[in-house]
């Protein structure tokens, strides 16, 4: 009998795949974020903390997308933005709102490239350096990345609504016991 | 029996540690802007590399301005792509008027004729003559600004010899004839220096000072920004 109910018991736990898959997903995003600031501050076979906003502000402003006020902006703080996003991600702080915000990051990139590519600019995507050029394959790249964000946001959201539920459950027992 | 192990999980450690790693989370982030500001105010005094050799041993001087300038500026370029047409004359020619002129910026022409665009190699070899006549700017300005006239026939010495005064564009057309194996020689130079630098369009800056040698983002700069960077490098 005692062996019967804790193989109930077993099988009847959640399963722990859900859980790997999107930690696997969101370190991988994270990492990705990660490794798409390091690029942006370190190139040329060198650190560039104090003159990177140049560099990558020329990136930015090839899309001929943004005004010269929102190009420098974006040249100063996106990178840091992806080293705070990365960080986010891998630690799984706040993910489902870190998600959404990463996927429309993800959104407004693969816009802009989408933009830059069907009026045949020939510039350099920015997205992990200055040496790569805009492209069927990155934009498949960031394609691809934007899926896994939603992946993640999506599996960030289904997680928590269980945990949601189940603290429902238990709150009901909490009460009936009680009373 | 699932809901109770779920239950026991949240109810255990999971609930304890969300508040400190969120705390810590936002933490990071004050820390990591806060880094991001002081990082871009402050000048990075590291990593000085040697900057390489501007000469590349050609005899045919395709600059403007002066050598001893405290900024170079080498730019491959191709005559007839049109990405190089937009950027001498939206950026080129004002880094003209405000660096070159006053001794700021030294200008460099690099040869990186593309195969795609069958009257580059052409118009690299009538740029090359001029330049050995002393007259690489004047060159290069006619044939960006009638680019859209030569590259479709390839009449390239038709169309610029307008911009010459008749004496003078012969003595180019001779200086072709006669050292054309030199010419060859030095656009081959440049464009083997673009293969060692990972040229993989045009036009690609490339800004030497202070002994170090940055690439700019390929197909061209705005002004705007590279008047920046400029002023950047002249303060440091």
């Amino acid at each position: 009998m005692a062996t019967t109910a804790i193989s109930a018991e077993t099988s009847a736990r959640p399963a722990a795949w859900p859980r790997v898959l999107l930690l696997i997903g969101r370190v991988a995003l994270g990492l990705v974020f990660v490794v798409a600031a390091y690029t942006k501050l370190h190139f040329n076979g060198a650190w560039h903390f104090s003159d990177y906003y140049f560099f990558f502000g020329m990136a930015i402003n090839s899309y001929n997308l943004l005004p010269f006020w929102a190009v420098e902006l974006m040249g100063r703080i996106l990178p840091w933005f992806e080293v705070a996003l990365g960080f986010f991600l891998i630690s799984g702080v706040a993910l489902r709102w870190v998600g959404i915000v990463a996927s429309l990051l993800l959104l407004a990139f693969i816009g802009g490239m989408v933009h830059a590519y069907i009026l045949g600019l020939e510039i350099v995507c920015g997205c992990f350096g200055n040496s790569e050029k805009l492209g069927p394959l990155t934009l498949l790249r960031d394609g691809s990345l934007l899926v896994l964000a939603l992946a993640v946001t999506i599996g960030a959201f289904l997680v928590k609504k269980r945990e949601k539920r189940v603290r429902a459950v238990l709150s009901a027992r909490e009460e009936t016991v009680s009373s | 029996m699932g809901l109770e192990y779920a239950v026991q999980k949240i109810q255990g450690e999971h609930r304890v540690k969300t508040l400190p790693v969120r705390r810590i989370g936002i933490l990071f982030f004050i820390c990591v802007m806060a880094a991001a500001l002081a990082a871009s105010a402050h000048p990075n005094p590291q990593a000085s590399k040697d900057a390489p050799g501007l000469a590349a041993g050609g005899a045919i001087r395709k600059g403007i301005g002066s050598p001893n300038a405290p900024i170079t500026m080498e730019v491959f370029g191709d005559f007839q792509c049109p990405a190089c047409r937009g950027f001498f004359e939206g950026t080129v020619k004002q880094v003209i008027d405000d660096y070159v002129i006053p001794g700021k910026v030294y200008l460099v022409h690099r040869d990186f004729p593309l195969e795609i665009h069958p009257y580059a190699m052409q118009a690299a070899r009538l740029a090359n003559a001029a330049a050995a006549s002393g007259q690489f700017e004047a060159i290069e300005r006619a044939l960006y600004d009638h680019q859209e006239q030569w590259s479709i026939k390839g009449n390239i010495e038709e169309v610029i010899a307008g911009s010459f005064p008749p004496a003078q564009f012969k003595k180019f057309q001779a200086y072709e004839s006669q050292h054309l194996a030199e010419i060859n020689a030095s656009i081959d130079r440049d464009k083997n220096l673009g293969n060692q630098r990972s040229v993989n369009q045009t036009p690609t800056v490339f800004v030497t000072s202070h002994g170090k040698t940055e690439a700019l983002p390929g197909g061209g700069v705005d002004y705007k920004l590279l008047k920046q960077y400029f002023d950047y490098l002249l303060r440091q």
